[in-house]
């Protein structure tokens, strides 16, 4: 028997036990569920609102539905054009909310209250085509003539201090880079508190002194991080999964350039990484913390000494979704900590350079394994000692291994 | 509780009996055993040898504090703390088998802890101290709590580990058991081993003996220098130096009218506890 061998069988029970629970089964598909039906529902609403309904109605020049038509595909606008056989009709249409704007007799737009700049140079240029097309046509025009006369002019732009050009899939980046940091943020401090806990239920249940009569308490801390952790790793590659299962199903408008799957895929792959590095750093803090008290009573009392040391890095992110990540966070995000969220955000946004992620990553290795000593230390010295809080500095005192443990 | 001097060994095949009053440190020294607590100076060792976590995991222990998983099923809870101690899970199935058979609880293997009786969680603790047939159970305080037929159960299983050569090292205050079970005894008081030893052999060493000799129904006091009574009521007997002669009690008492009960014996545990702790 090895202490490996015992970390191996202690994990295995805490997720094997864990994972029968109906709660967590249930919060599970539960939350699948959500975020699936959720990515759907939003991509109908965004999709349903792209489409303007437009009217005309009156005396209409010939073709000048096709012409709205044709001058919304140019600007590419979404509508739908209604004909309406009169004037009166039409500006009915209006006001029951059935169309946007109409354009009356082919020279009047009549709308509730300002329409959009786009809807109004759609019937515009489509008022002016329709118009002209009919003089042409009056002054006898052969078809090609008409063409070359009313086909648009191209014009060419030129800006002497042009805007850099704005990429494509930032929303969608904001977006999936809040999201996983709310993501990262909760299952964290979730399964964090879940060790915390499942260290003081052990001590509550007296189990404890059965177990470490036969494994070394390292093994027990380690364990049940790892148990508890791999217990994690499911929830957030499930609730990724189905992220990506409900980005993929639904039918989301096609905008040049966005490709919001390949942008979840990458979110999700960022998440796991990162959700697996936090946790670690976490949960032996959880560990220490939680090895102090008896009483799941007296869990406020520590469990905040965590949930304070991760709170700035999501305060500073949700400060810089809008602009962006700034100096501050740069150095925040270093800080091991604070990278497990800060970071991740960074990533998704563009903002990180590799060697800045590997540097980070290495710090936050680093600092594990600090915790784990600290926490397997302080577990030693508190384990066995049951009712008041122990003092950290206490339990490290006596969590010392004696001379000849081996 | 801090410790002096504890000195004592367990033997193969063989059962002692840990004695004290409550606050002597017969907990602390159990823990020790399993580097539960760390002595500042002196070592445990087992065959001569420092104890490893490969030697550890081959012992068995009943806390004081009874405690398992109360919402796990006890078979589950039961085959985990034997793979813990490093027996592989077909094994360990079968040994939990085996056990929850032999204490009664056959039929109640997928309940879960907290819906047993508080007398078959005891069970259930007994059978996580030994599913993993150690070859040194300590335990501590094994019997309280337990009904007379528990005990019985415990006592035999308690006899089979020693008759199969494991040592056995138990604490109780229950003198009349530990006389009953134990070989040997160690008394501790104040953190310091007091007495150690052969149990028979430490009362055929004892300086007196224990008499109850009633004569027309009435007991007698023998007419021997040195004998005084001691309990009360139906427990009352006298103590006379181990030197008298039986025959010459006999002879005495039969002078004094008709003997109806005579006993002369080395002294009992709780005698000997008595003389050692209390002086």
């Amino acid at each position: 028997m090895t202490p490996t061998n015992q970390v191996w069988i202690i994990a295995r029970r805490e997720f094997t036990e864990r994972s029968k629970s109906r709660v967590f089964r249930g919060v599970l598909v539960g939350l699948s569920l959500l975020i699936i039906v959720g990515i759907f529902g939003v991509s109908l609403l965004v999709g349903r609102s792209d489409t303007t309904s437009l009217g005309v109605g009156g005396d209409s020049p010939a073709g000048l539905v096709d012409e709205i038509a044709a001058s919304a595909e140019a600007m590419g606008a979404d509508v739908v054009v209604i004909e309406y056989p009169t004037a009166d009709r039409a500006t009915q249409a209006i006001e029951s909310g059935e169309v946007e704007a109409v354009l009356v007799d082919g020279h009047t737009i009549v709308s509730q209250s300002g329409s959009s700049g786009t809807v109004m140079s759609i019937l515009s240029s489509a008022a002016h085509v329709a118009v002209r097309r009919e003089i042409a046509t009056a002054l006898g025009l052969s078809e090609a003539d008409m063409v070359s006369i009313l086909a648009p002019v191209q014009i060419d732009v030129i800006q002497l201090e042009p805007e850099e050009p704005e990429e494509p899939n930032q929303e969608a980046k904001a977006v999936a880079s809040f999201a996983s940091a709310l993501v990262l943020l909760t299952t964290i401090m979730m399964f964090g508190q879940f060790v915390a806990m499942g260290i003081v239920e052990e001590k509550q249940n007296r189990i404890v002194e059965v177990i470490l009569s036969r494994a070394k308490s390292s093994s027990l801390v380690v364990g049940k991080v790892l148990g508890i952790g791999a217990l994690g790793l499911v929830q957030v590659g499930v609730l990724g999964i189905a992220a990506v299962i409900g980005l993929m199903l639904a039918p989301l408008p096609e905008l040049d350039g966005l490709d919001i799957t390949s942008v979840g895929l990458t979110a999700v792959f960022w998440l796991i990484f990162w959700f697996v590095l936090g946790y670690l750093l976490y949960s032996f803090m959880y560990a220490t913390v939680g090895a102090t008290i008896s009483r799941q009573e007296d869990m406020q009392s520590v469990a905040f000494i965590p949930a304070i040391s991760i709170m700035p890095a999501y305060l500073m992110m949700v400060f810089s979704i809008e602009s962006g990540p700034g100096p501050w966070v740069r150095i925040a995000s270093m800080v091991p900590i604070w990278s497990p969220i800060l970071m991740p955000f960074r990533i998704n946004v563009g903002d990180a350079a590799a060697w800045e992620v590997a540097v980070a990553v290495l710090l936050v290795i680093l600092t594990i394994a600090i915790l784990v000593r600290i926490g397997s230390r302080v577990y030693r010295g508190a384990a066995l000692r049951t009712g008041a809080r122990v003092s950290l500095l206490e339990a490290w005192r006596s969590g010392s291994e004696g001379p000849e443990t081996s | 509780m801090a410790l002096r001097d504890v000195s004592f060994d367990v033997h193969p095949g063989r059962i002692l009996g840990f004695l004290g009053r409550n606050g002597a440190g017969k907990t602390t020294t159990m823990r020790s055993i399993f580097k539960l607590v760390q002595p500042d100076s002196g070592a445990v060792t087992y065959n001569g040898q420092p104890i490893d976590l490969a030697q550890l995991v081959r012992f068995g222990y009943m806390p004081e504090e009874r405690g398992l998983y109360p919402r796990m099923k006890v078979r589950d809870q039961l085959v985990y703390l034997a793979t813990l101690s490093g027996m592989n899970t077909s094994d360990a199935r079968t040994s939990t088998d085996m056990w929850l058979d032999r204490l009664g609880l056959g039929d109640r293997v997928d309940a879960k802890l907290e819906d047993l009786s508080h007398g078959n969680q005891q069970r259930v603790q007994m059978a996580a101290a030994i599913v993993h047939d150690p070859d040194l159970l300590v335990l501590d305080e094994p019997f309280s709590g337990l009904d007379p037929i528990g005990v019985d159960s415990l006592s035999e299983v308690i006899r089979e580990f020693a008759s199969k050569g494991a040592g056995i090292l138990f604490s109780s205050h229950q003198l009349d058991l530990v006389e009953h079970i134990c070989e040997d005894v160690a008394i501790i008081d104040q953190g310091e081993v007091i007495l150690i030893g052969d149990l028979n052999e430490i009362r055929e060493e004892a300086s007196y003996r224990r008499v109850l000799i009633e004569v027309d129904g009435q007991l007698w006091a023998p007419p021997v220098s040195g004998a005084y009574e001691v309990g009360t009521g139906s427990k009352r007997h006298h103590i006379v130096d181990a030197s008298v002669d039986v025959e010459q009690l006999l002879y005495l008492a039969g002078g004094a009218g008709s003997i109806t009960r005579f006993s002369y014996e080395t002294p009992a545990l709780s005698d000997i506890f008595q003389e050692a702790v209390v002086k």
